[in-house]
């Protein structure tokens, strides 16, 4: 026997329902207390960004993945499995400016560092990965990155 | 006449001994009294009650948890804590690795509601001092810190949303007992949540769902002690505002909620910031202080 007409919308509707998430955008995914390095491999190459892996000579728990992006070279550390770290190097800044920075960012910060005798401005920011993240919030971590490390190296060049 | 030759092997003798420790009493067994003295002098305040068998027990609050501590008739004491129910693997592994608490599984006979209880029991019948005692309550304040880092699960299948709603950030800071007063921003989406935590004002913004930010204002620091800070120091920003002539420095962190976040993770991100001896607000006090 051929469905009646009413069949046809309410079947699509129950179809579109179960797959929709439920009120206000909710979602079952998986929450990660820890990293693994394959793990920030998998999501760095599935957004097409080719990169370098070294170890810290010191720090056996450390990986870092150096990579460019948008002709900014990028550096995103996985440190203890349960923190991510990404920063940008750039020319040293005075204080002021530094905390300018600051004043105005709301995911970044900006710091004056010494590296090996040298002064750099770096922006910089972190996830906290043991307080829980979820593969879409690291993709986010490093997209979000994007935006901040052009917007300082604009800030920078600004008086 | 005591010679002058006995008088120096005696000051030398005398300089040779060990300073001797100032003495402690030691006693086996503790009166309500003594033990209400000691949790004065500890800063706690607790609310007592009688239990069965001439038992005692005094509530007190310690990192924003409620403990209970149980002095069964002076001869044994019990700290103890209520916290949310975990798979019994976390369990054995805990009373697998731990020295000195244990953990158990329990469920309230009337609502029948699970728990995990942290205890730990201190016998006094070998004989104990008051600093043992105070040792025996600070410390189960670290045991009950590693047990929340130790029984979270690597991997959790929980519930993500894009959107913190308002009324969703309300009930996890009513469901970490934080007294709110809550303000919105002229015409927009913007809700700010005022409360003090730790002995710290904190205040949380909610921006349109979207991202959170926690803060709290300290006074005025060199740039250099501000930029120390943020060098060495991860997921907070220290800023000195200008405050219009009245400079002010805030600690900051920000949580981006537009690729979804979880309860928990908000959680984690409140309780990081102001709960504890090594909360970001504790740790930044101290250093601006030195």
């Amino acid at each position: 026997m051929k469905p009646t007409c009413w069949a046809g919308p309410l079947l699509g509707g129950v179809l579109l329902l179960a797959a929709a998430p439920s009120a206000g955008g909710q979602n079952k995914e998986k929450v990660y207390r820890n990293l693994a390095p394959a793990q920030v491999e998998a999501i760095l190459t599935e957004m097409g960004i080719k990169f370098a892996k070294t170890q810290p000579p010191k720090l056996a728990n450390d990986f870092d993945y150096d990579f460019d992006r948008n002709s900014y070279k990028i550096r995103l550390t996985l440190s203890n499995s349960n923190r991510l770290w990404i920063s940008a190097f750039f020319p040293k800044a005075d204080l002021q400016k530094i905390n300018q920075w600051n004043i105005n960012a709301k995911f970044s910060r900006a710091v004056l560092d010494t590296v090996k005798d040298r002064e750099y401005a770096i922006v910089e920011y972190q996830l906290d990965v043991f307080g829980g993240t979820t593969d879409n919030m690291v993709r986010q971590f490093i997209r979000r990155f994007d935006n901040e490390v052009s917007a300082f190296d604009q800030f920078l060049r600004s008086n | 006449m005591v010679s002058l030759k006995t008088l120096l092997f005696a000051g030398a003798l005398v300089l040779a001994l060990p300073a001797a420790a100032p003495a402690q009493e030691v006693f086996k067994e503790i009166a309500s009294q003594r033990l209400e003295d000691l949790l004065r002098s500890m800063d706690i305040q607790y609310t007592k009650g009688t239990g069965e068998k001439g038992t005692t027990w005094y509530d007190y609050k310690s990192k924003n948890l409620m403990l209970r501590l149980w002095n069964f008739n002076g001869k044994d004491l019990m700290i103890d804590i209520f916290l949310p129910k975990v798979e019994w693997e976390a369990i054995n592994k805990w009373n697998g690795n731990a020295k000195f608490s244990r953990a158990r599984l329990n469920k309230d006979p009337k609502t029948g509601v699970e728990s995990t209880v942290i205890e730990w029991n201190l016998d006094l019948a070998g004989g104990v001092t008051e600093e043992t005692i105070k040792h025996f309550i600070r410390g189960f304040d670290v045991e009950v810190a590693n047990w929340s880092n130790a029984s979270v699960p690597a991997v959790t299948e929980e519930e993500t949303f894009k959107e913190v709603t308002p009324d969703r950030l309300e009930k996890i800071l009513q469901g970490m007992n934080v007294n709110f007063k809550k303000t919105q921003a002229k015409g927009n989406n913007v809700f700010t949540y005022d409360f003090e935590r730790s002995n710290f004002k904190v205040r949380v913004t909610n921006f349109s769902g979207q991202d959170l930010m926690i803060d709290c204002v300290f006074a005025a620091a060199p740039l250099a002690k501000v930029n120390q800070w943020n060098v060495k120091r991860s997921y907070v920003r220290a800023v000195l505002y200008p405050g219009g002539g009245n400079p002010y420095t805030a600690l900051e962190a920000n949580l981006d909620c537009v690729a979804g976040t979880s309860e928990s993770i908000i959680r984690r991100f409140i309780t990081s910031f102001v709960d504890g001896d090594n909360a970001e607000v504790a740790a930044f006090d101290q250093h601006l202080k030195k």
